[in-house]
């Protein structure tokens, strides 16, 4: 996967249109936090990407179908699901890990795809696209427009965008070597 | 719906007034677990490639070996499709496979497998009772008269004399190698297409009769020819080459690609060729394609276990020649240099190896069926195996221990 792919992947499937809603949370700080924790764990993923792998006798291309396959359902959903429900603002100190870091920053799609790195160079590749996708996300949430039919439309383009990435490393991995 | 797809997608559900934190997480940690659990029992299937070890491969190498011994008939040919449950054979016959597996057994004789000579020798004893001189040419004619000829047949005979002819050192079929190669060339079309089939009749090549495989055993057949008796031979490999690396597929609409490993044991001859390489661009492109499409099928493969489960998302488990012949591309083509360094060809050529291990029938299990004797040693699906499931298995085995052997 080249970091191109890589970054493609998370900044569409982060999706901070359809995100920002879900961030419900007064204190931008919190988002921040949530954000550069769920780098750092997806750095992590990728890290034990290969140990996992292996643990489970699954190859890295058969991780790239799996996260392909995912992401797809992903980005269909953002395509033609309306915006999700405002949660009730939550304001606590925990705000960072509920509902920022969870459910949010921190997805099973996405640390599909830090389990799917290369051995090599993956793991700089997914700190840097999750550092640029999450930072996307925290960005729209201090200062994105609040009109629902505008973040409805921008989000299903960020959603077909998905499905447009998803298919790539979905024949990534299913014509590797 | 859109309240559980909201919650699947992790895009926050509208809580109750005072929900606890600790069961917002672990809502979110149920969505990761049905989602990973979900992506574990339909996509990401364990790839059970066994354990191969140099002990391994010999042993089954020599199973291999014994089943074609215990088979094979007092005229030089073997039981061909055999149904280990009833013990019977279905009496049929044709030369490309006998070919095959005559090739195949000369292959572990110059590994090093004494026992396989005189078998193989047997063998080609009865295929050369086959062999018809034509026109400056001889080629394996057909078991019934009058029907079209095999190139398949030709060509694989020619690979298991070239075989021979390392094995007992001797030079004195050369002339017969030349005229089967000669066989060969007035079956290439100036496109480099090779034709299935000669016609008896008009003495001259079927028109538009093609195989997605006899082309490659061809092609594989003037490489090593070439090799070994060098002249004519290179210019017609390398037309035939190039037309199955640019054209085949689409001139002779082949849909899906064909995984052609016998086109992987010609690069991999190329790659030996001696002075510069002929391994151009499109040659090397080409290889890169045939390890993808094997790649994908041993990924697929070893998912598949037999189980009703594994049948119903995966499918029935693959001929012991399917396994057999992927992984003989895989590890052919390791020899193409600019595939040799890539790990992942070598993980799933031994891959393959580990799965033709794991479902070559042991003695133990012989013993479920009538006859434990002829099941033995042979790769067996739904009660039946073919002389081919023999020839491709030990061929890849032999490959995948020659590697092992020089890492």
């Amino acid at each position: 996967m080249t970091v191109w792919a890589v970054l493609l992947v998370f900044a569409a499937a982060a999706n901070p249109f359809r995100r920002r809603r879900c961030l419900s949370v007064p204190d931008g700080r919190q988002v921040i936090a949530g954000a550069a924790v769920a780098v750092a764990v997806y750095g992590a993923l990728a890290v034990a990407g290969a140990s996992l792998r292996d643990a489970l006798d699954v190859s890295t291309p058969n991780m790239r179908v799996a996260a392909g396959l995912l992401l797809v359902v992903v980005g269909l959903h953002a395509v033609v699901a309306p915006l999700p429900a405002a949660p009730t603002t939550i304001d606590a100190r925990g705000g960072w890990l509920v509902p920022v870091l969870v459910p949010v920053m921190l997805r099973p799609d996405l640390a599909l795809v830090a389990f799917a790195a290369d051995r090599t160079s993956g793991v700089a590749t997914v700190a840097l696209s999750a550092s640029v996708a999450l930072a996307a996300v925290a960005a729209w949430w201090c200062v994105g427009a609040r009109t629902p039919a505008a973040e409805r439309w921008l989000g299903a383009a960020l959603g077909a965008l998905t499905v447009v990435a998803a298919v790539r490393l979905l024949l990534d991995g299913v014509f590797a070597l | 719906m859109h309240r559980w797809a909201h919650f699947l997608m992790l895009e926050g559900v509208r809580w109750a007034r005072g929900t606890s934190r600790r069961r917002r997480v672990g809502a979110a940690l149920l969505a990761w677990v049905l989602t990973f659990g979900a992506m574990r029992a339909v996509v990401l299937h364990p790839e059970r490639c066994g354990t191969v070890t140099t002990d391994r491969l010999d042993g089954a190498i020599d199973e291999a070996v014994a089943w074609a011994g215990r088979t094979l008939r007092s005229d030089g040919t073997w039981i061909y499709r055999y149904n280990a449950g009833t013990d019977t054979d279905a009496g049929i016959y044709e030369l490309v496979r006998h070919s095959g597996l005559t090739m195949a057994l000369y292959q572990a004789a110059a590994a090093g497998h004494p026992d396989a000579r005189a078998i193989a020798e047997q063998a080609d004893t009865y295929a050369r009772t086959n062999l018809v001189a034509r026109d400056g040419w001889q080629a394996l004619a057909p078991l019934v008269p009058g029907e079209h000829y095999d190139i398949g047949a030709t060509s694989l005979f020619l690979n298991a004399l070239l075989y021979r002819r390392t094995v007992t050192a001797s030079t004195a079929d050369d002339a017969l190698l030349t005229d089967l190669g000669r066989f060969l060339l007035t079956n290439i079309a100036p496109s480099g297409a090779v034709a299935a089939n000669w016609d008896p009749g008009t003495g001259a090549p079927v028109v538009g009769a093609s195989s997605p495989f006899y082309t490659g055993e061809a092609l594989w057949a003037l490489t090593r020819l070439e090799r070994v008796l060098p002249g004519e031979w290179r210019e017609p490999a390398l037309r035939v080459a190039r037309y199955i690396a640019t054209a085949r597929d689409e001139a002779e609409h082949r849909f899906p690609d064909v995984a052609d490993h016998w086109a992987a044991y010609a690069l991999a001859e190329l790659a030996h060729w001696p002075g510069t390489s002929v391994l151009d661009e499109e040659l090397t492109a080409y290889a890169r394609h045939v390890g993808e499409l094997e790649s994908l099928s041993i990924r697929y493969e070893s998912q598949r276990t037999g189980s009703t489960f594994s049948r119903l998302t995966r499918g029935q488990i693959a001929l012991g020649a399917g396994v057999g012949a992927l992984t003989e591309a895989l590890a052919s083509l390791r020899s193409v240099p600019a595939l040799s360094a890539t790990d992942s060809l070598r993980d799933r050529s031994l891959c393959g190896a580990g799965v033709l291990l794991d479902r070559q029938t042991t003695a133990t299990e012989a013993e479920r069926y009538p006859n434990p004797e002829r099941a033995r040693g042979a790769w067996i699906r739904e009660g039946q195996t073919q002389i081919d499931d023999q020839q491709h298995a030990l061929s890849a085995l032999l490959l995948i221990r020659d590697l092992q052997a020089t890492p």
